[in-house]
């Protein structure tokens, strides 16, 4: 059987590794979790401004595919299909593909084609506003019209091979995960479900893999404020019957 | 010299990095002259079968290759698509040969219900069906990570560890010198690199 997966997300700004809340950087408290045995993917994601400190934000996954021996997704500022090959080079196993599709379909589809399935993440970003779910592009900036069903479509028709889903209002909440969101998304799709953030106890974890029937689930702040590390996670849901690696 | 092949997809630092704990002398290469040293050769790879298969046959490696593999009988590991391109041939791009060092083809993994999507993303059980160096120091049934949408189809006898998904993933295949491994080791932590380990010290 397939397992659940914990993966850690890791935030860099202009090259440095910060946390993150409401998608805005916050520099209070970094870490490296790189050598954790317990985890099951990284990902690694470029929250800067802008694209000039880029060549810094590679030069971090670099060094951390060096010494990383689990799957590494990189995502932020995906656009340019010649970097691809560049990214592959600093350790990208996996990308994030999120403006791109909107911004280019074609391009999208070049690149699963290319590289596989397998490579490429569907990136989510959403705000519940007013009753209603609503998707957004350009790392949170932008909102855009386009259901959640035509995006899963959309995905799916492109050759995504997961997808991964961000709730811009609960980024760095510790606040638990929108499990309704989550199942809307699950019912709408056979692609691999990962959702990123917000984790603020164990419980959230065991909902989202039980309630929201997650594959995989993503966080980084709860690491740092407890003293309990990733392998006290793992044993709590061991112990509620959730299958993981051990 | 251990030659890992670029094929020009696919992350192979990883690769290179997990080799790099156990051996100094390791290359990444897709030139010819390049392969004349190789000791034990590395097929790794994300990718498309088509895509692969091309590009090495434009970088006019596929004569070496076969050489290294079936004449000199060098050690070959062949990962996640390096081990697809070690068929006949591939679902995923009908009509273009394989290296076909191994008799047989990859069938696309199916689609059965919503647990079991496609791709296999993740980790999954492997079960070890007979012995082999590779193995050593690992246990019968162990987590390897898995990220692929097709998988390979051999004779049994080829078969040393399967994995249960939408469908009997042949896991490892083995013929002689040449080993194929479905996931990805380099990417599995401490057991996958055991098999990386296993690779590098014990072939020969």
């Amino acid at each position: 059987m397939l397992t659940k997966r914990i993966l850690i997300t890791l935030s860099f700004s202009e090259g440095i590794l910060i946390r993150t809340k409401k998608f805005q950087s916050d520099y209070r408290y970094t870490s490296n979790f790189i050598g954790n045995k317990n985890i099951d993917e990284i990902i690694i994601i470029d929250v800067s401004k802008n694209k000039k400190k880029r060549k810094k934000f590679l030069d971090s996954v670099r060094k951390i595919s060096q010494n990383c021996f689990v799957p590494i997704t990189v995502g932020g500022y995906i656009s340019d299909l010649d970097e691809i090959k560049i990214l592959q080079m600093c350790g990208a196993d996996k990308i994030i593909i999120n403006s791109l599709i909107y911004q280019n379909p074609d391009n999208v589809a070049e690149i699963t084609k290319k590289y596989g399935s397998q490579f490429v993440v569907g990136g989510i970003d959403y705000k519940f506003e007013k009753g209603k779910y609503y998707l957004f592009k350009d790392h949170g900036k932008n909102k855009t019209n386009i259901s959640i069903y035509n995006t899963l479509k959309l995905f799916e028709k492109l050759g995504v091979g997961e997808i991964m889903l961000q709730s811009i209002d609960k980024d760095g909440s510790l606040s638990g995960l929108d499990i309704e969101f989550s199942k809307i998304v699950k019912k709408n799709t056979f692609l691999p479900l990962i959702s990123n953030g917000s984790i603020g106890k164990w419980e959230h974890f065991y909902e989202g893999f039980k309630k929201g029937k997650l594959d995989a689930i993503s966080t980084n702040n709860i690491y740092h404020f407890t003293d309990s590390s990733i392998a006290a996670a793992k044993n709590y849901l061991l112990k509620k019957n959730i299958l993981l690696r051990r | 010299m251990i030659t890992i092949i670029d094929h020009g997809l696919g992350n192979i630092s990883s690769v290179y990095s997990a080799v790099k704990l156990f051996e100094k002398n390791v290359q990444i290469t897709n030139k010819y002259k390049d392969l004349k040293k190789t000791s034990k050769l590395i097929l790794p790879g994300v990718g498309n079968f088509g895509f692969a298969m091309k590009n090495l046959a434009t970088s006019n490696l596929i004569e070496a290759l076969n050489e290294i593999a079936l004449v000199k009988k060098k050690p070959v590991l062949g990962i996640c698509l390096g081990c697809q391109l070690l068929l006949e041939k591939s679902d995923e791009s009908p009509g273009i040969k394989g290296l076909g060092w191994i008799r047989g083809g990859n069938n696309i993994l199916p689609l059965k219900n919503k647990l079991m999507p496609t791709p296999h993303v993740g980790w999954n059980e492997v079960k070890i069906l007979k012995n082999h160096y590779i193995f050593k120091n690992i246990p019968k049934k162990f987590y390897l990570y898995f990220n692929h949408s097709f998988h390979p189809s051999v004779q049994q006898k080829y078969i040393f560890a399967k994995t249960s998904y939408s469908d009997i993933i042949n896991t490892v295949i083995i013929k002689e010198n040449i080993i194929g491994i479905q996931p990805h080791p380099e990417k599995s932590q401490v057991q996958g690199i055991k098999i990386i380990k296993n690779f590098i010290k014990n072939a020969n």
